[in-house]
């Protein structure tokens, strides 16, 4: 068993990338400073990134434990969301009738806004973690879902044929064809999941509750602190590119078989 | 002889459109049958009903074919498996535990030219290649009889022609049935002990001719013996042809 595949990338295509996005964050930084500073805008309506780096330094402490409560209400909705998602495209790839049932809804559930449906599920779930799991949760399962039933729905009729022949069962179609053929899709629907998960949550707590980013934005505003709102704002972002960066890293361990085709 | 097909007078349509027309034949265990037909002509479907993929709309089929090696027209090699997981599939599924696969795999390899790429997948392969890869699995199901769609329909001439008759030792040293389909004539004959000649659509069998040639004259595509079995197949096809259009 001696063969060994083209390796997914070389290294030097790959600090290239690094390279390049690291540009990209520079040019925006040096955007921000030159507004503030041809603009001379006070640190009350845009503070500078220097401003707002020293104030995330300052306050690292404080921000600290609302990091930590915003990504453990991200993770666990996202968790939420993907075990829903896929369950919900299992179910609808079962029959036409379950699709016809299950399809319209779950299309109309995108179509209510998230400013009306967070405080709904604050005043039934209480102002504690589990409000703002469901709020990730209601945010992140639906590209999962469209992607994970789209996956299955695509599936070559002819792989169904080959495995029947071979006798297998229903968990060995899952196991064996759809659940491989759609996990692109699934990783996929999850990059954007993971990018829309922080938002959900700090949502959710910007409308109530004692702790996390969006409590320790609500609390930056009211005092006219834009500096911190800014840096808060900067931590989101990072916590959003982390986890759109962990579930590419993920997914491309869990497809191996397209690492090896994309950069053949 | 204990029958492994037994098919009576079968139709299908879909639709408006009439595929088999009173198709009837028997292929008994052991036998290498090669169906050949037109394209188009409803082979495939043929060989769904045989497989229990699809069923008849009237005539009655006995088939002891439900659980066997299939290879697909299109070979369906499963992309994010490797070579060594495409082939023990079949083991996996009829629950054979981790380390009996392997080493079955592992022992077959050499036999199909895959030992050096036991963890390639499939996208990484020639057409000759995933075309043997999709063998092994079909021989690892262990069943007494192959089924194959087209085998060699997509490869070049060449690869074709090698492939052909390295299945055709291989056929004698597993000594397994083979039923196929096939557009094919030149593939029918290297192949085939007997053919079943079918009509344009709807299909009818038009002839069943038996092929008999030594591995000599298998081999040597230009011979008088194969030109001779040709011949026949070529006669009975056109006639077939004539009497669709007639």
């Amino acid at each position: 068993m001696r063969f060994r595949g083209r390796s997914a990338a070389p290294s030097s295509h790959r600090s290239l990338r690094t390279w390049r996005g690291v540009l990209s964050g520079l040019l925006l930084l040096a955007l921000w400073q030159g507004i503030v500073s041809v603009f001379r805008l006070p640190p009350y309506l845009l503070p500078s990134p220097a401003e707002t780096a020293r104030t995330l330094i300052e306050d690292a402490a404080l921000l600290g434990p609302h990091l930590a409560t915003t990504l453990a209400e991200t993770m666990a909705g996202l968790a939420l969301a993907t075990s829903l998602g896929i369950s919900l495209a299992i179910v609808m790839n079962a029959s036409r009738w379950s699709r016809d049932l299950l399809y319209p809804p779950l299309v109309l559930s995108q179509a209510v806004p998230l400013m009306a449906v967070a405080p709904l599920v604050l005043i039934w779930f209480g102002l504690g973690a589990l409000a703002k799991v469901l709020i990730v949760a209601f945010v992140c399962f639906f590209p999962i879902t469209v992607n994970a039933y789209e996956g299955f729905r695509v599936v070559d009729p002819g792989y169904r044929d080959l495995l029947e022949t071979l006798g297998a069962t229903r968990r060995d179609r899952y196991r064996h064809l759809y659940l491989p053929a759609t996990l692109p899709g699934i990783v996929a629907g999850l990059k954007l999941a993971a990018t829309y998960s922080v938002l959900g949550a700090v949502v959710g707590e910007w409308l109530g509750g004692a702790k996390g980013l969006g409590v320790y934005m609500t609390r930056s505003l009211q005092s006219f602190r834009t500096d911190r709102l800014f840096a808060a704002i900067l931590v989101v972002m990072a916590l959003s590119f982390g986890l759109f960066k962990a579930v590419d890293i993920a997914g491309a361990r869990l497809t191996p078989w397209l690492g090896r085709r994309n950069h053949a | 002889m204990t029958p492994l097909v037994d098919v009576v007078r079968i139709a299908k349509s879909f639709g408006d459109l009439r595929v088999l027309d009173e198709v009837s034949f028997r292929i008994d265990e052991g036998e290498t049958v090669g169906i050949l037909g037109p394209s188009g002509c409803g082979k495939t479907t043929l060989l769904r009903i045989v497989l229990a993929l699809e069923s008849a709309d009237a005539g009655t089929v006995s088939t002891g074919l439900e659980r066997s090696g299939y290879l697909p027209q299109e070979v369906l090699l499963f992309p994010w498996k490797t070579v060594a997981e495409n082939a023990a599939l079949p083991l996996e599924i009829g629950g054979v535990r981790r380390d009996v696969r392997r080493a079955r795999v592992r022992e077959e390899l050499p036999r199909f030219g895959l030992e050096e790429f036991a963890d390639a997948y499939p996208h990484e392969l020639s057409g000759g290649m995933r075309q043997r890869v999709a063998l092994l699995r079909a021989v690892l199901t262990g069943s007494p009889a192959l089924v194959l769609d087209e085998p060699f329909g997509a490869l070049d001439t060449l690869t074709r022609h090698r492939l052909q008759n390295w299945l055709s030792r291989l056929l004698e040293e597993l000594g397994r049935s083979l039923v196929f389909v096939t557009h094919d004539l030149d593939e029918a004959v290297a192949l085939s002990r007997r053919i079943l000649v079918l009509s344009q659509r709807p299909a009818r069998v038009v002839g069943d001719v038996p092929i008999v040639l030594d591995a000599h004259e298998r081999a040597d595509r230009l011979g008088r013996a194969t030109l001779a079995a040709r011949d026949r197949v070529l006669a009975l096809l056109e006639g077939g042809d004539r009497r669709a259009g007639e």
